[in-house]
């Protein structure tokens, strides 16, 4: 059997159907996302839906407002409530030092519109009571950030997808990436091949495999990081928590009451590994019970890995690649594609219909790792990985 | 050594509710109706009460004061729900965006869950390491037989058992008291950890998680043994989420602890099998009904009937079967029964459907050398074991208040995959996690011709409080 299409998406996540329904509603037809699974089985199903629009450094903090206002106009777009809640944010700081560096990060991001505060102790635990009886906290840096449900935005875009023609397969492995002449000709899938003058690479964690494939060498690594969801109480806490020191850890209520909580594994190894590990109950519970004894009380139902789809630089992969023409990358969000993915839809669509780049994408050059495809990822205290200001140290 | 020794001096809370005559204990998570403990072993979790002192408990789990009920209004909210899909939300666009976000505070503030206590649980221990051979999981008689016969050869075993006692279901069978006083004396001087729940395999099921008195526990393993027995489910039939609907093994334990008041109309709903085991409790029922035929007893019999709903108020009344009409009760007794998959599906098995209303079956080689042995290894007899009539408001997952008519609507919506269904309706997500549901959402798939196939059976298999597994680093 053989499939023709105007454009074929590998990966059925949010990047993948974002891209598709902003391709289809510029007029463009025969688009295809190809799904090895089902949709939201790789990292948009596994993350909490937390879409941070405060980020630590300049260039991120931006692209990241951007996103998040995408999210908000979202439901209107799509016709379909996707559950975007203003929860807020506070990043609990533990040390002094961190009061100081957050500063100048509340400096940065003050300057770019945003209205965060940084607040002392005392207030600390005024205004996030959770941690009432846990570690000391030294303050905290707070903003009206927002929640959404991953699913809820999910099957938006997939009603939207269907409304508007785009052909969705699930269950459909690409295999290989056709090409002649350094040109892409398109897809071997699992369903036989798909003709396609364009071949974007949506695939989240899989994307340095899947670019491989194409024979356009990436630096991305897959990383696993593990959550845990407890039972369902009445509201107890609102805005979602962050902290670093001693150790990474985040939980926040969802709306609909269930505590998700997640710590970092110092020691994880990278490479795409979706089993949950007993350890990491143990060292999330504690870590979490540290700073927020009381919900030591909710049970844990159910916990699951998902996957960063990391880069060296922190930063997305986006656009068509030079040495490959057809070949598109969009992927590299590094943990924080569910918040970048409708925006990356947008723009990149934007670029493939019109021929121009949008100026927000200029700093995520699809082929800035030409000649230095073997640069390594920290895998580990990314947060330590900035010095004050938000400029990578 | 009487066998229901401790049930007898501390019944849980919810045996003593239902002898005042109180089946309703809780109120169901969207919808707030009245829910009754249904497995009374700690399965169904649909009997999650708030004690006097705050904490969350179940209450088949324990025998402390309840606190009381919450308000009525609660019900008449979950009354106005009751027509709403789980996806309810989507379509509701309110504009301003700013109403969008007044709504969902109020939203969140809707649901039937209880309030999270004040104050810290203790945090003391450390997590343990263990190694065995042989790794069996329940101490029934099925894990006790097999334990003994793995001494016997010599072999380095261990054996885990959820419940404080050794013994499972039989400890609540009259007929079993012989064998079980026989296989508990043989194995005490066996190696086991009583108390102490299995809540999952890690790495490539080669890692055991357990959690008992001591706190947690990793076992690591050479060969498993799954002797975790069956649990009572619920088939669908409308009203089937009625407080004092109890399953069979439910109904072993509250006869063999009295807790069923004697005036009591007692209904039994079951397969011939099902229904000799009932009957051996001695208790004594108002009528007896099933598929097919049924063991002569002295009681109103109504053998080739399907159930095809149950009645009443907050609480069942009666029993609407296709022929004889509706028969009055004040406990509906369900012979219906699962064997329990979660462990061989997570060593590596794929799942099947057996049977009218299908049972979830595990088949296909495991990534481990396994075993199952007792009724986790049960099939049932074809054809019609249990008839009932699956109606389109009969509740499909209890925890998150999904109904059959949901689930179908999903999947005609292009939901159509076991994983999309779970994330649509949210069956399977709650506390249960799927052990009521997962049966009859491969049923609604089978029904439409999809693929069978189980959501990845995840750990915890039971859930435990975060404060139980901080408990200090293992050693390496």
């Amino acid at each position: 059997m053989t499939l023709s299409a105007d454009v074929a998406i590998v990966g059925g996540g949010i990047t993948g159907l974002a891209l598709a329904v902003e391709l289809a509603r510029l007029g463009r037809r025969e688009i295809l996302v190809l799904e090895r699974r089902f949709s939201g089985a790789g990292g948009s199903g596994r993350n909490v839906g937390r879409i941070r629009a405060m980020q630590l450094t300049e260039e991120l903090a931006r692209f990241a407002i951007a996103a998040q206002a995408k999210h908000a106009r979202l439901a209107d777009e799509l016709g379909a409530n996707t559950l975007f809640w203003r929860a807020g944010y506070g990043w609990v700081l533990y040390e002094e030092a961190e009061m100081t560096r957050m500063a100048e990060v509340r400096d940065m991001l003050r300057g770019l519109g945003l209205r965060p505060e940084l607040i002392g102790r005392a207030e600390t635990l005024r205004r996030l009571p959770v941690l009432e009886g846990g570690e000391r906290p030294a303050g905290a840096l707070l903003h009206r950030d927002a929640i959404v449900h991953h699913d809820a935005v999910l099957h938006a875009y997939r009603a939207a997808a269907r409304k508007l023609g785009v052909r969705l397969m699930e269950g459909i492995e690409a295999l290989a990436v056709l090409a002649n002449a350094g040109k892409v000709e398109g897809l071997r899938s699992g369903a036989g091949d798909i003709l396609a003058p364009v071949v974007v690479n949506a695939a989240g964690g899989w994307s340095g495999a899947f670019s491989a494939k194409a024979g356009v060498r990436i630096p991305n690594t897959p990383l696993r990081r593990e959550a845990l969801v407890t039972e369902a109480a009445q509201p107890f806490m609102r805005a979602a928590i962050t902290f670093y020191r001693p150790r990474e850890g985040w939980f926040n209520q969802t709306l609909r009451g269930e505590l998700v909580a997640g710590c970092l594994a110092p020691a994880e190894e990278p490479g795409v590994n979706l089993a949950a590990t007993a350890l990491s109950l143990g060292r999330t519970a504690r870590t979490i019970l540290a700073k927020a004894p009381r919900l030591g009380q909710l049970r844990v139902v159910r916990q699951w890995a998902g996957v960063y789809d990391m880069t060296p630089d922190r930063k997305p992969l986006v656009g068509p690649v030079a040495r490959l023409q057809g070949f598109v990358q969009a992927n590299g969000c590094n943990g924080r594609g569910f918040l970048l993915g409708p925006l990356i839809g947008e723009l990149l669509a934007r670029w493939l219909d019109s021929g121009e780049r949008p100026p927000l994408l200029a700093g995520f050059d699809a082929d800035r790792f030409d000649g230095r495809e073997d640069a390594k990822v920290e895998a580990g205290d990314y947060y330590a990985g900035y010095a004050a200001g938000g400029q990578r140290g | 050594m009487s066998r229901s020794e401790p049930e007898e001096q501390h019944p849980s809370a919810a045996a003593a509710a239902l002898r005042r005559g109180e089946p309703a204990l809780a109120a169901s998570f969207r919808l707030h109706r009245p829910r009754g403990a249904f497995c009374h072993a700690g399965w169904c979790q649909q009997c999650r009460v708030t004690l006097t002192d705050g904490r969350i408990a179940l209450a088949c789990r324990t025998s402390e004061p309840l606190a009381r009920g919450r308000g009525r209004w609660r019900r008449l909210l979950g009354r106005c729900a009751e027509g709403l899909p789980p996806w309810f939300h989507e379509h509701r666009l309110l504009a301003p965006p700013s109403l969008r976000q007044f709504y969902l505070e109020r939203l969140r503030r809707l649901s039937a869950a209880p309030a999270l206590p004040q104050g810290a649980l203790p945090i003391s221990g450390r997590w343990r390491r263990r190694r065995t051979r042989l790794l069996i999981v329940g101490g029934g008689l099925a894990g006790l037989a097999d334990a003994r016969r793995a001494a016997e050869d010599g072999r380095d075993l261990l054996l885990l058992e959820a419940e404080p006692r050794l013994g499972g279901r039989a400890r609540f069978q009259p007929g079993c008291a012989a064998a079980l006083d026989d296989a508990v004396s043989k194995a005490v001087q066996l190696p086991h950890l009583a108390g102490t729940l299995c809540l999952g395999l890690y790495e490539q099921a080669r890692e055991a998680l357990a959690i008992g008195p001591e706190g947690p526990v990793l076992i690591s393993f050479d060969e498993l043994v799954v002797a975790t027995g069956a649990y009572d489910r619920l088939p669908g039939f409308a009203g089937n989420d009625l407080p004092g609907i109890v399953g069979l093994r439910a109904f072993e334990r509250l006869a063999a602890v009295g807790a069923i008041p004697k005036e009591w109309r007692v209904g039994l709903f079951a397969d011939a099998g099902s229904a000799v085991e009932a009957l051996a409790t001695g208790q004594r029922f108002a009528w007896i009904a099933g598929p097919g035929d049924l063991p002569a007893a002295d009681v109103a019999r109504h053998p080739e009937a399907t159930l095809v709903g149950a009645e009443g108020r907050g609480r069942v009344a009666a029993a609407r079967l296709d022929r004889g009409g509706a028969l009055a009760c004040d406990l509906l007794v369900l012979g219906f029964t699962q064997p329990s998959y979660e462990l061989q599906m997570q060593a590596g098995q794929r799942a099947g459907l057996a049977g009218a209303p299908p049972v979830v079956l595990t088949e296909g080689e495991a990534v481990i050398p396994l075993r199952v042995v007792g009724e986790a290894a049960w099939q049932p007899a074809a054809p019609a074991r249990m008839a009932t009539r699956p109606a389109p408001d009969s509740f499909l997952c209890f925890c998150e208040d999904v109904r059959r008519r949901d689930a179908l609507a999903a999947i005609a919506d292009g939901f159509a995959d076991v994983e999309l269904l779970k994330r649509r309706t949210g069956a399977g997500t709650g506390p249960c996690q799927g052990k009521l549901c997962h049966g009859e959402m491969l049923a609604c798939l089978a029904e439409a011709g999809r693929p069978l196939a189980l959501p990845t059976v995840r750990p915890l298999l039971r859930p435990v409080p975060l404060a139980a597994l901080a408990a200090g680093e293992p050693s390496p």
